[in-house]
């Protein structure tokens, strides 16, 4: 490389390590990485069953709606939306009580389908009706993984037609 | 070998815990990696979460043990740009219904981190490295940031994903750490040592 900064071609040496190890424990300081997410990121991957594809969530920002009309807690929704090559998914959450959250959702395509939710010490099945939409009640706050079946007869493929989506907070 | 490669390799040869130890040795650097794109931390928890979904399934597709923190840091950044393109229209589409205006939108996802409140650092020497990271141009300051949470033999890898030449750090100091050491030095404020 050709450059203008001396020193850059001196070998990397121990101090050099030494002073990336000051920069990763600043960092450290500065912006942790989220105290359980490594335990988050091992429980999602936990699964047992092979999937066929990791659905990308979206976030849709309700929050900053709640922010500015000042929703109380109690009323707050949150909407999430799920896509992958076989379907797309809609889920709001909304509080019912303290610490208890209800999940409503919806698949495209519709149909009856198996949803394993997931969640730490709780695992839970429901299935959709015929135009795609499913509930859960009554669930306790934490973080629930969804794993979405294929429809009844539909043509699966490799990975048994499983979409699975990342874990996301109730 | 580092620590990546020696757990991602016994993962494929079907040892799964081997797949946690992949996961805490790498996750840091992968955080990193987000959020040096400007996503905020939810959004990132999120970026990392699907970044690990997407290994598990394409694990096998990986011909090179050697190249799983590369994989892993391509992937991490294509899925932040994905999301942080998303939430600038979802932001640009609420921000016309509520009425924010532009300058408050342009604040949404590429806005750099500000100064952390000085109370977290435990010591100046700290607020002083703090400083003078965010002083590198911005592709050094990514580099030596993701770097920082690497073992050595990943370096040249992690230069490569990031977009930077060969030769960018490994076994010569490279630029930006060359650059780095040069602003601590001429600080009279910095007494860490450099050598």
């Amino acid at each position: 490389m050709n450059d203008d900064v001396t020193g850059s071609d001196a070998p990397l040496d121990d101090s050099d390590v030494a002073l990336l190890a000051r920069v990763a424990t600043m960092l450290d300081v500065a912006d942790p990485v989220p105290a359980d997410l490594v335990e988050r990121v091992q429980f999602s991957l936990a699964l047992d069953e092979v999937f066929a594809e990791v659905a990308e969530m979206t976030r849709v920002l309700d929050d900053a709606l709640a922010v500015r009309t000042d929703l109380a807690d109690a009323t707050r929704t949150e909407t999430v939306t799920f896509s992958a090559e076989r379907l797309t998914a809609m889920v709001t959450l909304s509080r019912v009580g303290t610490g208890r959250v209800r999940i409503d959702g919806w698949v495209t395509p519709s149909g009856v389908r198996t949803v394993a939710l997931r969640m730490q010490g709780q695992d839970l099945t429901v299935q959709s009706d015929e135009s795609g939409r499913f509930v859960a009640d009554d669930l306790r706050e934490g973080f629930v993984q969804l794993v979405f079946h294929p429809r009844e007869g539909e043509d699966t493929g490799d990975g048994g037609g499983l979409v699975v989506t990342p874990l996301f907070k109730l | 070998m580092g620590r990546a490669t020696e757990a991602f390799t016994r993962f494929r040869d079907g040892d799964r815990p081997a797949l946690d130890e992949l996961v805490a040795t790498v996750t840091p650097l992968l955080w990193r990696t987000v959020r040096e794109t400007g996503l905020d931390v939810a959004a990132s928890e999120d970026v990392v979460q699907t970044v690990w979904l997407a290994l598990l399934r394409k694990a096998d597709s990986i011909r090179e043990p050697g190249t799983v923190v590369k994989w892993l840091i391509t992937t991490a950044r294509r899925e932040a740009w994905r999301v942080s393109k998303r939430v600038r229209a979802e932001a640009g589409r609420t921000g016309g219904v509520l009425g924010v205006d532009d300058e408050e939108q342009l604040d949404l996802p590429e806005q750099r981190e500000a100064l952390p409140d000085e109370t977290v650092f435990r010591t100046t020497e700290q607020r002083r490295l703090w400083e003078h990271v965010q002083l590198l141009p911005p592709r050094c300051r990514q580099l030596i940031s993701v770097i920082a949470f690497a073992d050595r033999p990943d370096y040249s890898h992690i230069a490569e994903s990031l977009g930077m030449p060969v030769g960018s750090i490994g076994p010569t100091r490279g630029r930006c750490l060359a650059k780095l050491r040069a602003q601590l030095s001429s600080d009279p404020e910095w007494e860490g040592q450099l050598s």
